[in-house]
């Protein structure tokens, strides 16, 4: 049995943040469909794993651990099987996935020593075409959503680079001077690294404004997939491959598995 | 809870015949159910034009005795299906209510759906009868609004479930109900047409069948459901397309002794001169 105390609930909050990470997974919409885009791993990912198709008409994207995710579509995909058996496909709905995905990562929050370390987003086009789009956090709570959605992404800090410090202003040195003494005349030793001048970012919050900015109704698939391209590679953190995938579904047609990198060169392509 | 393990625990906890019966012996349990098929009544479900037609006659009996004749066998779920069956009653109300109280709101809720029609609805029945032993013959039929066609079901207590492409008829009067529907139906059939079909068999079905009400004396409940909804035919209707026929048949026998041929020619010509009124009334109607 688990005790669960307030603090349980902060550490397992923060547990499940720092697992899913601070990379994000984007999902625009343009005319006739909708396309996903995360940060790609040629070496660590397979294209479209973290993508589950849940019947024609709805999808489930995630981002996180790889293993919470798998564990929470296994069960996902069991429960669409229930559905299809005692009802038929018809009535398999992205309601549904989404009354059922937070209903298990509520409970496993709440209840076990672990969150499952998943975002997910769902989006369900059964209506004329029209896409609803659900946000589902690791602790259960769902938003619903228009136009566009961003998972993962979480707030993060990192030291500034030498270039970086040169170019502060005086106001700002001035601020990280008198953060370092209040730290030091606390007992912080010199060498800590708290003490090192970091700079906060916000990727789920830089996405949002930016798509904010450039989504425009009736877009062209091309259009959402340029809005989709510039949103990863300006508000997710810089790594060593800088390579992003982006699949766009078309309804009714067959997803078209895109790759890019930094500089603009179409890497892969594949259906 | 996930919604399916919470239907499943409904089912381990219904208390029906069929489950009551489940430690018998096989012989047992096989009378059972073979007596259960053929439990007094008369269900139909016949296709038209845009449609489904659902009849029933109105008694409920048991063994020798009649309990009501009154009692109405079809209920309707939802706003484009209907069910009603044959066999024990209490497993056919278990049936009917665990669908219309729990089951269908539950799923209806948790997948946010506005309605289950007549094909999910067939595929839960089927799914339910197959993990509850119930003994009952339901007939579902309905508007599947997927297919944009009228559907009709039969189930059987093992869980079986049966498509028709025409019509059915379930019950001890079922097979003369049949023999009615295989001469009369046809692929054009109208619902006027429709109805009349089925109150002529449910009136063969109680010539014949003990356990089938009069259809005369009882008018039968009727249901058209069309893409629109379901409406029922007025008591009165009933009553007298089921007299028309009846004493229409008992002219053609030439039988001047039943009750029918002193009453026939009067009640015969009241109908007509109501039915002349009715047409001179809605022909004086402004357009």
């Amino acid at each position: 049995m688990i005790i669960q105390t307030p603090e349980s609930f902060f550490q397992k909050k923060y547990d499940a943040e720092e697992r899913v990470g601070k990379y994000l997974l984007a999902l625009v919409t343009f005319r006739n469909g909708l396309a996903f885009g995360s940060k790609f791993n040629e070496r660590q990912s397979k294209p479209g794993q973290w993508l589950m198709k849940i019947n024609s008409t709805s999808i489930i994207g995630g981002v996180g651990d790889l293993r919470d995710f798998k564990s929470v579509m296994l069960s996902l995909d069991d429960f669409c099987q229930n559905i299809s058996v005692t009802l038929g496909e018809h009535y398999l709905t992205g309601e549904g996935a989404v009354s059922f995905t937070t209903s298990l990562l509520k409970k496993t929050f709440e209840e076990r020593a672990n969150a499952l370390s998943v975002n997910l987003l769902i989006a369900d086009w059964r209506n004329d075409g029209k896409a609803f789009l659900w946000f589902v956090d690791f602790d259960g709570s769902i938003l619903q959503l228009k136009n566009f959605a961003v998972a993962g992404g979480y707030e993060y800090s990192r030291p500034l680079s030498k270039e970086e410090l040169e170019k502060l202003s005086a106001q700002e040195k001035a601020f990280f001077d008198l953060k370092r003494a209040e730290l030091e005349k606390e007992g912080f030793p010199a060498t800590e690294s708290s003490l090192i001048p970091c700079k906060t970012r916000r990727p789920k919050k830089e996405a949002i404004a930016y798509l904010e900015k450039n989504w425009k109704p009736k877009m062209k698939k091309e259009e959402a997939i340029d809005a989709l391209k510039k949103t990863l590679f300006e508000c997710n953190p810089d790594s060593r491959d800088k390579t992003i995938e982006i699949i766009a579904i078309e309804y009714g047609k067959c997803p078209e598995f895109l790759c890019f990198k930094k500089n603009g060169q179409k890497n892969k392509t594949g259906k | 809870m996930d919604i399916i393990q919470k239907i499943m625990q409904k089912i381990a906890e219904a208390k029906t015949s069929g489950n009551a019966i489940l430690n018998l012996g096989n012989e047992e349990k096989l009378r059972q159910i073979k007596e259960s098929r053929i439990h007094g009544t008369t269900i139909l479900a016949l296709k038209c034009e845009n449609g489904v037609i659902m009849a029933a006659d109105r008694r409920c009996s048991a063994g020798g005795k009649i309990f009501s004749d009154r009692a109405i066998k079809i209920e309707e779920i939802g706003s484009l299906s209907a069910i009603g069956g044959a066999g024990f009653v209490s497993d056919c109300q278990w049936l009917v209510k665990a669908l219309k109280n729990e089951f269908l709101p539950n799923f209806e809720k948790f997948l946010e759906i506005e309605e289950i029609f007549v094909d999910g609805l067939a595929n839960l029945i089927d799914f339910i009868m197959g993990r509850v032993f119930l003994l009952t013959w339901p007939i579902l039929a309905g508007w599947d609004p997927h297919q944009g066609a009228g559907r009709i079901f039969l189930f059987e207590p093992g869980g079986a479930k049966f498509e028709f492409d025409n019509y059915i008829a379930c019950g001890s009067g079922g097979d003369e109900a049949t023999s009615v529907l295989d001469s009369k139906w046809s692929c054009d059939c109208t619902p006027q047409k429709g109805i009349q079909i089925a109150i002529e068999a449910l009136l063969l079905a109680a010539k014949k069948d003990l356990h089938t009400s009069d259809p005369f004396i009882h008018p039968p409940t009727v249901k058209i459901i069309s893409p629109d909804g379901i409406s029922t035919l007025p008591t009165k209707n009933a009553f007298g397309i089921a007299w028309e026929k009846a004493m229409k048949e008992q002219a053609r026998k030439g039988d001047k002794e039943g009750v029918g041929a002193f009453v026939a020619d009067s009640f015969l010509k009241e109908l007509r001169k109501n039915q002349a009124k009715e047409k001179n009334k809605n022909s004086k109607k402004p357009a």
